[in-house]
């Protein structure tokens, strides 16, 4: 009887039932809820959808503000008023210009920050010498705003894409050193032990045991130092830049223009997003699936 | 093993996120090819004819709007501003390859020889 049951289990459909609580209305649902229900479904399963869809109440309200007039004009500006100045800058061909300075240098930042970062990453948490002393510079320096090297940044560099990069690379370097840090520190101690009894060397041990482990954290640490360079970048262009996003958010304010600075605002924005979503969400996912899992089924076995 | 590699480049491709990436970089490509073509044909053939000592020139820059500070920032790079009038920005200095960089740049409709040029001008 038990395997009847199962087996008619196993073949029967699902039957949707009404949740605890309620009882089923006679007739059940009028076919119009049923339709926006499939509708609602579909939408939901799109990744399109799902991406841009919390943005939609947002902008809604903010739409909504904006033609209330609870804000003077100009001082608040409406979603169409920032559309019409995202065309006219790029008519003018000043958007993509200031866009190229910033990615230009957040390009430079970034390439610097990882070069630096990640291999004095792997030497601080590796060596314990050189750990000891590194460790409280490491904790006063990441204590240290990106913002307060502006002063001496520009005695130093002058108003320069050097001193821009010198700040973002600043703030890539040490949430990343910190984050390489815990990822070596989380790799299973057996399974250093086990390779090294199996006869690897130090660089192999290095290669195929602490810099898989050490990726999953070693992935969020990319991201989190590539969002602080972003926002770094931006306060570096409203102080020291000549041109760039922030430079034009800034230079907006000075001639009373606030809807540049909310395209400034939708631009960075958007760039994050979309940088976020296509290229380090999908490697810090594919690391922790690929590396993470294999950690934690061993540890659990 | 040029199986193996093969197989590495198709797995590559079936990524996403390799895929978005490629996609950015045609369409960063597409755009550079769009501004050289756009270039061509924009600088009068005058342009350049007088010529200083040092190889230099004058040339009226127009645009299809009345310049703005970025505009005047950015041909500040490729020659001394003269001044301007209306939408044209009079240029002073400018070498051949400062005239091949403006022209690239597709805020600006055309490039001409200065129309009252002379060596005090220059």
């Amino acid at each position: 009887m038990a395997s009847d049951t199962t087996d008619t289990a196993r073949t029967a459909k699902p039957v949707r039932r009404a949740p605890a609580g309620r009882t089923p209305r006679k007739g059940g649902a009028s076919p119009g809820v049923v339709r926006a229900r499939k509708v609602w479904l579909w939408l939901t399963r799109r990744a399109a959808f799902r991406n841009l869809g919390p943005f939609v109440p947002v902008i809604a309200l903010w739409w909504l503000v904006a033609e209330l007039g609870v804000f003077d004009e100009a001082f608040f500006v409406g979603p169409p008023r920032v559309v019409e100045e995202f065309g006219d800058l790029m008519r003018k061909g000043i958007l993509p210009g200031y866009l190229t300075d910033s990615l230009t240098r957040l390009a430079y930042g970034v390439g610097f920050g990882l070069a630096i970062g990640l291999p004095m990453g792997f030497v601080v948490a590796m060596f314990a010498k050189v750990r000891r002393f590194f460790w409280p510079i490491l904790l006063f320096f990441q204590a240290v705003a990106d913002i307060a090297w502006l002063p001496i940044v520009i005695v130093w560099f002058g108003f320069s894409l050097t001193a821009v990069t010198f700040v973002i690379v600043y703030t890539i370097v040490f949430p990343l050193m910190l984050s390489v840090v815990a990822g070596v520190e989380q790799v299973p101690r057996e399974l250093l032990r086990a390779a090294r009894s199996l006869g690897a060397g130090r660089v192999r041990v290095f290669f195929e045991v602490i810099l898989p482990g050490a990726l999953p954290s070693v992935a969020g640490g990319i991201r989190t130092g590539l969002g602080y360079g972003w926002r770094a970048l931006v306060a570096a262009e409203i102080i020291v830049g000549t041109s760039g996003v922030g430079f034009m958010m800034f230079d907006a304010r000075r001639v009373g223009d606030i809807s540049q600075v909310f395209l400034g605002m939708a631009v960075l924005g958007i760039l994050w997003y979309a940088l976020d979503a296509m290229v380090l969400a999908p490697f810090e996912r594919a690391t922790v699936e690929r590396w993470g899992m294999v950690r934690s089924l061993e540890a659990d076995g | 093993m040029p199986r193996e590699r093969q197989s590495l480049a198709f797995r590559a491709l079936r990524s996403p996120t390799i895929r978005r990436l490629l996609i950015l970089v045609l369409l960063i490509v597409a755009y550079q090819v769009w501004l050289t073509v756009q270039a061509s044909g924009k600088v009068d053939p005058a342009v350049g004819d007088e010529r200083d000592m040092r190889g230099r020139f004058s040339a009226d820059v127009e645009l299809g709007f009345p310049p703005e500070r970025y505009h005047i920032l950015r041909m500040q790079k490729h020659g001394r501003i003269a001044g301007t009038d209306g939408n044209v920005v009079h240029l002073r200095g400018v070498a051949p390859a400062g005239v091949d960089a403006l022209a690239r740049e597709y805020w600006i409709e055309r490039i001409v020889p200065p129309e009252d040029e002379t060596p005090a001008a220059r």
